[in-house]
């Protein structure tokens, strides 16, 4: 298991004090009630001293006004969420409706403000010594805390998936572990998912248009763990990654109650900031006291959350107890792949060409073999790595799956003629691969004194709010890929500022096949659309494109992988100074081998509608592995259409944060 | 939502009637009598947006055919429906004889860990007989998950009826 290194000895007073004042009467009895009933209702200071405590802002979503200045509102847009008619929000009198309806009388099961709102009755008992009837009943809140066996909660990371916007980041989820079920049975826990609703058949433009402005209403869902694990690591073939966290009872029943009452309560659903890693952030964030996520960012990411998570203390100790992974279906199959020797890989290899051979191979299987190492035989583990090829491959190309279907059984009733594996070989492969926060910070500030032939020196300043390029530390990412949102360069020479690039949205992954068999690995594709300088040679030349690539990559070993891609791109600059180039792009991106890594990339363009031609190469590389810095080389040349050729070279250092 | 109205049910109805619930549930084939065959997960949903599912265990995925809440909402229904959901998990490790999945069904039943190993070695053994029938490998997803649940729900009730606290 990986263990994150503390670096923080924050102080917990206030939340540690009011946490356990919560835990007691939760740990101590599940029962959804408080045994008395107050008898002296609080004066209106005390309320309005309570109403300023962070923990009561917290669970009312209480934002600040801007600037400090101003009245403060909540960002629930739930009407049933508020107890008090004021409006605008005031906090000072949503404690007090809370009070109030806290001490009325029982009613009818379910109805209570007690059973709707079980953290605030907690921090209305802690602060205020106000206790709902001892008569209310709440069987569908008990239903929900699954009678206290709710002992932890984990933070859930499905890394990043390219197949749409919403998914580029990767998803949060927060998962509640019972502390009578086993490990295996934490597929029955049940998670929480936050997201945005929107119509089933939303127009794409819509959907990207209205999940940045705000257009949808979001809120948490829940669904046993199973559903999750099923969706991302078998059909979309996404590792998970669990970060369990270190809390005492009081704070993890305080969270059970609290997420309680955000069920079915409505935000506005904004991608860029209040997106899934906010709202969970969020939760969690009622039991510490530091925030998880950077205010210096206007945008959210997961991996922000979880370096954060990695690096926070709760009560002297680091609030991530250990992190594991779930890697997909086809990990799991590359995993199982590599750790077989040689030999076996080449018999792996004829059964998942020739599913038939499975049978005949099982039946010459020595009986005493299954006893090796508990895994079972190396016919059991060759059958079983062809399984899990033919398993990933059928949820990857479904329109193929009809067609796998008699080979996966072929294989099926092969490992089932069997005995059975005293191992499992993989499924959780703990400390295998580097765990998300070990990667690169997820914004990149880079500083390029460079020096170019046909302008002389100059510095290219380079932001990028998120997230990744090929030279980036892939924890936790898809290897051989680069996604990048408002990746921005300004050169500045010869007096002058200039935009030389900035990709509005960049991704390219270059999908290579590990094995070299036929479902492992895909097309290798890019998409960019942004606006640069139209040539390496001028400044201040900046058109607009779209830039398109499909092509095909293999791995070269492990060294890395090289691709081919036929490219068009679109450039759109001013007085009617637009065109369209087709050419090829071919080039080599390594593996990280002791903190390096390089890319060579070469290719030519040529204007569909005329004869002007050219051609570029260009060599990077990333030294140092370090989360928070790096030095990158980068040298290029580039033959010109409309002015001279250039080349160019510079040395860049990059902060990450 | 789920367990509010499962709790109220039972509540409402007292111990006969939830005798009667438990007898009348044994005899049920949930694809066919709650629905679950005509199930649709949502297996690609839009990124993170995903938000707009009601998809609980045993609970509001169950919509058509419904013959009563309490027939479909038991542990049996409870375990088919992670079979239907998990299938492709389910019938890899049966293949291998253990993983998470295969010890989260038998914990769904109730099965005590003592037993577990010879469950799966009956499972694994009527599983070889169904998949190796003529028609069995050009089925869909579903119906092998069905044939699955109709396989481990009778080795349950078949020879571990006593270890396994959902079963008869």
């Amino acid at each position: 298991m990986h263990r994150p290194r503390s670096r923080r000895g924050a102080a917990l007073a206030v939340t540690v004090m009011l946490s356990a004042a919560f835990a007691a009467p939760a740990a101590a009895t599940p029962a959804p009630t408080t045994p008395s009933t107050v008898t002296t209702a609080p004066d209106a200071d005390a309320i309005a001293d309570a109403a300023g405590d962070p923990v009561w802002r917290k669970l009312v979503r209480y934002v600040r006004p801007p600037l400090g200045r101003g009245d403060g509102h909540s960002d629930v847009v739930t009407d049933a969420f508020f107890l008090s008619e004021r409006k605008p929000f005031d906090a000072t009198a949503e404690l007090r409706a809370t009070v109030r309806a806290l001490s009325a009388p029982a009613g009818a099961p379910d109805a209570h403000a007690a059973c709707r709102f079980p953290a605030r009755a907690r921090f209305a008992k802690a602060r205020l010594g106000v206790a709902p009837p001892a008569d209310v009943q709440c069987p569908a809140l008990e239903a929900w805390r699954r009678g206290g066996a709710v002992t932890g909660v984990s933070v859930i990371f499905a890394s990043g998936h390219l197949s749409n916007p919403g998914s580029f980041y990767g998803h949060l989820l927060l998962k509640f572990n019972d502390g009578a079920a086993g490990l295996s049975d934490d597929l029955l826990d049940t998670t929480l998912n936050y997201g945005a609703i929107f119509p089933e058949r939303e127009n794409p433009v819509a959907y990207i248009l209205k999940g940045v402005a705000g257009g949808y209403v979001s809120q948490f869902t829940h669904l046993n763990y199973y559903h999750h694990t099923h969706n991302y690591a078998e059909t979309q073939l996404r590792d998970v990654w669990e970060y369990e966290l270190d809390l005492d009872q009081g704070a993890v029943d305080l969270l059970v109650d609290h997420t309680w009452e955000m069920l079915g309560v409505g935000n506005r659903y904004y991608f860029m900031r209040q997106n899934c890693a906010y709202r969970v952030a969020e939760l969690i964030e009622l039991v510490t006291t530091e925030p998880l996520l950077p205010r210096s960012k206007a945008w959210s990411t997961p991996i922000d959350v979880f370096d954060r998570l990695s690096r926070t203390e709760r009560n002297g100790r680091p609030l991530v107890r250990s992190v594991r992974r779930l890697p997909s279906r086809q990990n799991r199959f590359r995993e199982t792949y590599r750790a077989l020797p040689s030999a076996d890989r080449r018999t792996a290899r004829r059964v998942i060409d020739d599913p038939s051979r499975a049978a005949a191979l099982a039946a010459a299987s020595p009986v005493d073999d299954n006893a090796v190492g508990g895994g079972g035989s190396a016919a059991a583990r060759i059958i079983e790595t062809a399984l899990d090829y033919y398993a990933f491959a059928s949820a990857k190309d479904e329109a193929s799956e009809p067609a796998l279907r008699r080979p996966y059984n072929d294989l099926l009733l092969a490992r089932l003629s069997l005995p059975p594996s005293r191992e499992d070989s993989g499924v959780r492969a703990d400390g295998a691969e580097t765990p998300p926060h070990e990667g690169h910070k997820s914004s990149l500030i880079q500083l390029r004194p460079l020096y170019n032939s046909a302008f002389g020196e100059g510095v290219e300043i380079r932001f990028r709010p998120a997230y990744s390029d090929f030279f980036s530390l892939r924890a936790g990412a898809l290897p051989y890929s680069e996604l990048s949102i408002l990746d921005a360069r300004v050169l500045v020479a010869n007096d002058d500022v200039t935009l030389r690039r900035l990709d509005v949205v960049r991704v390219t992954t270059l999908n290579p096949s590990e094995t070299g068999l036929k479902y492992d690995g895909g097309k290798a594709w890019r998409f960019r659309l942004g606006a640069e300088a139209r040539e390496l040679a001028c400044e201040g030349c900046t058109t607009g494109f779209l830039d398109v690539a499909l092509g095909k990559a293999r791995a070269v070993s492990r060294l890395g992988a090289v691709y081919a891609m036929g490219a068009a791109r679109v450039r759109v600059g001013a007085n009617n100074d637009s065109y369209l180039q087709v050419g090829p792009n071919v080039g080599f991106v390594s593996s990280d081998i002791g903190g390096v890594v390089v890319a060579v990339e070469g290719g030519a363009w040529r204007e569909a509608d005329g004869p002007e031609t050219s051609a570029y190469a260009r060599v990077e590389a990333r030294l140092g592995a370090a989360t928070r810095w790096d030095v990158r080389l980068k040298a290029e040349y580039e033959t010109g259409v409309a002015a001279a050729g250039a080349a160019e070279g510079g040395l860049a250092i990059s902060f990450f944060w | 939502m789920v367990f509010r109205m499962a709790a109220s049910a039972a509540v409402a109805l007292g111990a006969l009637c939830f005798s009667q619930a438990v007898a009348q549930e044994d005899d049920i084939n949930p694809w066919q009598d709650c629905g679950i065959g005509a199930m649709v997960f949502p297996e690609r949903p839009v990124g993170a947006a995903i938000s707009n599912i009601i998809w609980d265990l045993g609970s509001t995925a169950v919509t058509s055919k419904l013959s009563s809440p309490d027939t479909c909402e038991g542990e049996r229904v409870k375990a088919a429906l992670f079979i239907q959901r998990t299938y492709a998990e389910l019938a890899v490790e049966t293949a291998k004889g253990r993983g998470d999945h295969l010890t989260a069904l038998a914990g769904l039943y109730g099965c005590d860990a003592a037993v577990q190993s010879a469950l799966i070695a009956d499972v694994r053994g009527a599983m070889a007989s169904t998949a190796a029938a003529p028609d069995f490998a050009e089925l869909d997803r579903s119906a092998k998950a069905e044939r699955y649940f109709l396989d481990f729900d009778a080795a349950v009730s078949t020879s571990y009826s006593g270890r396994c606290a959902a079963s008869v």
